[in-house]
């Protein structure tokens, strides 16, 4: 409660969190990239195995663009893999900072925006092994050494095996999920031209928002985006 | 999809007691699906609530589906299982009514005796929550979340017995169950009553009144039906009429699994009355059975693993998934040597013709699958999936090009029947491919004759590729009730989810070797500035140094050019096309509360994107305004540090400076990265602030802080910032100034509660010797 003038400024907690995931990543060697908000549907959708009229569409309920066929705002930072993957020739690690948009009612655990951090591994000997060894590096990271994590099946269109991974709070022992990931399906490979016989890969996406509210113990997702002094000075 | 389980429903399934609630719901969890809630009912029951993953809504969106898997994680028998056997109709027709429907197939049952819902059915029915209403619906809601396919009776008496799938006509009428008329467009698709062209029923959503089964009911037309599961949600969600059966059939309901379902509805409907006749009408020939596989070697190079052949082999066993354990090459010809004299037709499908017919490429996929892998459908596909070689062997496969046939020379599709690859060229072009067989001799399916055994002819030969690895491998039928395995990879999965991920090493990933050390380096020494995520952080570290707090806006606006669609609000109508207005209101917003946050201006930035019909830009804006009752914000002070730290064009306009993010180029980027922090957040008091200022002469030796401990110990509960805003010295006196800002968390503070308190503060100043002026 000290009074007196404050010299820095502060940053935000979601740029800090996504810049620690970040440089988790780029300590194993991983690139950043980022890519475009409005997307279109062949980046966000049929490039990562989801065909058109596909019932695993209606998992991300999407923002399309008012008289502008196919493009939409990113429902994931999945997209900005494919195009990656376009222009680079494995070996690939890269890491995908970014936000994203889902079309659904707000409330306190949902907003229409909100971010992630997206990573992606495609090498001739990537395993599931691996991704699990990366992904328990980052969250003891985040969460601290003694994190209890577990692993469950999951489907993601463009991963398969698909997993999700949950994390144990420690105030109240719930599992809490956390971050979805897999191997990446083969189509998916194929259809950016990489051999699939050849090389495997693991990728995985988190909601940093979801995060954030979890270390910091916002309670209220919408705080974060009103530009808020209040709460941003906090951290 | 959620769904609800009752634990003695599926106790049904097994002999063996199974292990409590709490374990199964456990192991689900771990092995299958997430579990949202497992709660007790009655006295020897409980219920699972079970969130069923997308790819598994053919089988486990049902009682049966549940208790397979809960026999793959336990090890357990199964007592009964399902999609064994198919009921063979007495007619079949080619069914030519709409593309909306592949299978349509009716059973009639007759004098049926059933005067209520048997006992065990009833209780199923009701542990997850479902009302009894008649005999007849209970046993077909009985089928449904025993099986999970949904069918629907119609009354014989109330129907010609002629059916007919069509689309629903412009302003077509339906009168739903529960006598609700409804207005169909066109694109809904009905089940029409063939005598008088009527819609009798909205198909795979809800059946009419006109032909609802009732308590006088005796004979019945049962559908089992697989509709098109786009246009079952479509009008789902324009009339809001949903069922269990439309959430099903809005999944995808493969018509294959039909035959198997009405094997179960003539069991379960055989009981009570006589089934008379049935038809079977497809509008395609059905997919056989799907062969795919994998090697041991394939499943833990992918998990990275160190499964045995012993532990692959029980995950199949436990899942019921049948097959054998190959030498691929020798199997590979076996199938190739079985089918011999098998016709030729081009463009055989591999799914649904063979093995009764084959073209020459369908052949080698479908003999590949036989021995346990899934290689492309298309002859040029398959040239590019094999790996090429100049020393053939039996089993490997040979690319020939005909001069007679127009050869095909690229391959412009990266699909085809599910199978990725990759796209290609090949000069040469292929036009036929075989099996080898020996030295000279390979085995095809020769254009316009059979299958057969031909000599290679060396000039006609493309190349040799090799498929087999020489391991052995699993070849695995797939059961019928799950199209969601399509290759290796899905095998894989079901190893690695049945034995557990748990089980499966944490390892240190080699990542890409050298090329990813020079990253790690690069990442470390030469940051790219010009990667927008690297330059924000860069930005904002140099902002954050000269007093700028990031803020992160709406993306969203009330009215802008590039809208949305089906907004969610109607001030999210239309995206941003500049920082600005968002910029604005934040400082309009926080200059009112600039005194709690303890600061004299409000110097707010935030990166972000904007969209305008040129596209979409990351833009930087800058916000810079006075906290309500301070001095007027100094700008071209604010403007000269901002140009120290940073270039950037142009200047503050109405408090806000907005470029271009590639414009702004950091003086000293500083890309030390801040420690984790761990700050616990605390929400901000809903009431409103209360603010005093106060002025003193300090007594000889206090400092600013000795001050400000006093002021916070006298000023009480609801002082919750003390700010220093003016100093100055006369007469060798040193004078401050604080604002004082209070504020209840629970409660409207009102001036006599804070004067009171200032009493107080004044009355501890005086004792410490302050002057209070």
């Amino acid at each position: 409660m000290s009074g007196g003038k404050k010299k820095y400024g502060s940053v935000h907690p979601i740029s800090t969190l996504m810049q620690e995931i970040v440089s988790v990543f780029k300590r194993f060697g991983y690139e950043v990239a980022s890519g475009p908000e409005l997307e279109t549907a062949y980046y966000n959708f049929e490039a990562l195995n989801i065909p058109k009229g596909h019932p695993a569409q209606e998992m991300w309920d999407t923002f399309w663009i008012k008289g502008q066929e196919e493009k939409l705002l990113r429902t994931h930072t999945s997209p900005v893999q494919v195009r990656y993957m376009e222009k680079h020739k494995p070996p690939i690690q890269v890491v995908v900072p970014g936000k994203v948009f889902r079309n659904e009612a707000t409330d306190a655990t949902h907003e229409v925006q909100f971010h992630q951090v997206e990573g992606l591994c495609v090498t001739e000997d990537a395993t599931l092994a691996q991704m699990k060894g990366v992904l328990s590096v980052l969250l003891r990271k985040l969460f601290g050494n003694k994190v209890q994590i577990r692993y469950r099946p999951s489907f993601f269109p463009f991963t398969e095996p698909s997993l999700e991974v949950d994390m144990k709070r420690e105030s109240d022992k719930k599992w809490l999920e956390i971050l979805g990931c897999g191997m990446v399906h083969r189509q998916v490979l194929a259809r950016v031209g990489i051999d699939s016989q050849k090389y495997r890969g693991f990728a995985f996406g988190m909601g940093v928002d979801r995060i954030a509210m979890l270390r910091h113990a916002v309670d209220d997702v919408r705080l974060l985006y009103k530009g808020d002094m209040r709460l941003v000075t906090q951290f | 999809m959620k769904s609800i389980y009752s634990h003695q429903w599926l106790q049904a399934f097994f002999d063996e007691q199974l292990p409590s609630p709490e374990e199964v719901s456990e192991k689900l969890l771990k092995h299958s699906f997430e579990v949202e809630e497992v709660r007790k009912t009655g006295s020897n029951d409980a219920v699972y609530e079970l969130d069923i993953l997308p790819d598994r809504s053919v089988d486990c969106l049902a009682h049966y589906g549940i208790a397979k898997e809960i026999a793959a994680i336990f090890s357990l028998p199964l007592k009964k299982q399902y999609f064994q056997e198919q009921f063979s109709y007495n007619s079949a027709a080619e069914y030519i009514h709409t593309e909306k429907c592949d299978r349509y197939t009716i059973l009639k049952v007759e004098n049926i005796s059933l005067s209520e819902t048997p006992a065990e059915i009833q209780k199923h029915l009701e542990s997850i929550g479902q009302r009894c209403i008649n005999p007849i619906v209970d046993l077909s809601n009985y089928i449904l979340f025993d099986i999970g396919q949904p069918i629907h009776t119609f009354d014989a008496q109330k129907t010609s017995g002629q059916f007919r799938v069509r689309q629903a006509q412009k302003e077509e009428t339906i009168v739903l169950l529960g006598n609700e008329e409804i207005v169909l467009q066109v694109g809904d698709v009905v089940i029409a009553d063939a005598a008088d062209n009527r819609a009798i029923a909205l198909a795979g959503i809800k059946g009419g009144e006109k032909t609802k089964v009732d308590e006088n009911t005796k004979d019945i037309y049962i559908e089992i039906a697989s509709f098109d599961s786009v246009s079952v949600r479509r009008t789902m969600r324009r009339t809001g009429h949903t069922s269990d059966a439309a959430l099903r059939f809005s999944q995808g309901l493969p018509p294959v699994v039909i035959g198997y379902t009405a094997q179960r509805v003539a069991e379960v409907f055989g009981a009570y009355g006589s089934i008379i006749n049935s038809v079977d009408h497809h509008r395609v020939s059905l997919p056989k059975q799907r062969k795919t596989g994998v090697s041991i070697t394939e499943v833990n190079n992918l998990l990275g693993s160190t499964y045995t052949q012993k532990e692959i082999a029980s995950v199949l066993d436990r899942l019921g998934f049948s097959y054998e354990y190959v030498d691929p090459r020798k199997q590979f010809i076996t199938a190739a040597k079985k089918q011999s004299g098998k016709p030729y037709k081009w463009g055989a499908s591999v799914s649904r013709d063979a093995p009764d017919t084959f073209d020459c490429s369908s052949f080698v996929c479908w003999c590949a699958a036989q021995a346990g892998k899934s290689i492309p459908r298309m002859s040029i596909n398959q040239y590019f999936f094999a790996t090429p070689t100049t020393d053939p062997q039996p089993g490997d496969i040979v690319f020939s090009v005909s001069s007679d046939k127009k050869a095909i020379t690229r391959n412009e599709s990266v699909f085809e029947e599910g199978f990725p690859v990759l796209p290609g060229k090949s000069d040469a072009g292929i036009s036929h491919v075989g099996i080898l067989l020996d030295t000279d001799s390979y085995i095809g399916a020769q254009g316009g004759k059979k299958v057969m055994i031909s000599k290679i002819t060396d000039e006609n030969i493309v190349g040799f590729g090799q498929i087999w690895d020489d391991k052995k491998r699993f070849a695995v039928t797939v059961p019928v009730e799950r199209p969601d395995i399509q290759d290796e990879n899905d095998v894989i999965e079901e190893v690695g989810r049945i034995l557990g991920y748990d089980a499966i090493p944490s390892t240190t990933p080699t990542g890409g070797g050298l090329h990813s050390m020079w990253i790690q380096i690069r990442n470390r020494f030469f940051p790219k500035s010009s990667e927008t995520h690297t330059k924000r952080f860069l930005v904002l570290r140099a902002l954050q140094k000269i007093g700028f707090s990031e803020v992160m806006t709406s993306s969203f606006c009330v009215k802008d050019k590039i809208c949305v669609s089906y907004p969610v609000a109607k001030d999210k109508g239309c995206l941003r096309s500049s920082l600005r207005p968002g910029i604005e209101r934040a400082l309009v917003q926080n200059a009112y509360n600039g005194e709690l946050v303890g600061l004299d201006t409000i110097q707010i930035a935030e990166i972000g994107s904007i969209f305008t019909e040129e596209g979409e830009k990351v833009h930087l804006a800058l916000g810079v305004q006075e906290t309500v009752g301070r001095a007027k914000a100094n700008i071209t002070t604010i403007e000269k540090m901002i140009r120290q730290v940073v270039s950037m064009p142009g200047s503050f306009e109405n408090g806000v400076w907005e470029v271009a993010l590639e414009e702004v180029q950091v003086h000293k980027p500083d890309s030390t990265i801040s420690p984790i922090s761990t700050v616990q957040y605390v929400s901000p008091s809903k009431y409103p602030f209360i603010l005093r200022d106060v002025a003193v002469f300090v007594p000889n030796g206090a400092s600013v802080t000795n001050t400000e401990a006093l002021l916070q110990k006298s000023g009480g509960d609801y002082l919750q910032k003390i700010n220093l805003f003016d100093s100055f010295e006369k007469d060798g006196k040193q004078s401050h100034a604080f604002r004082l800002v209070f504020q209840s968390d629970s409660k409207t503070l009102d001036d006599e509660v804070v004067n009171k308190q200032m009493n107080i503060v004044y009355e501890a100043l005086k004792q410490n010797g302050y002057e209070v002026r």
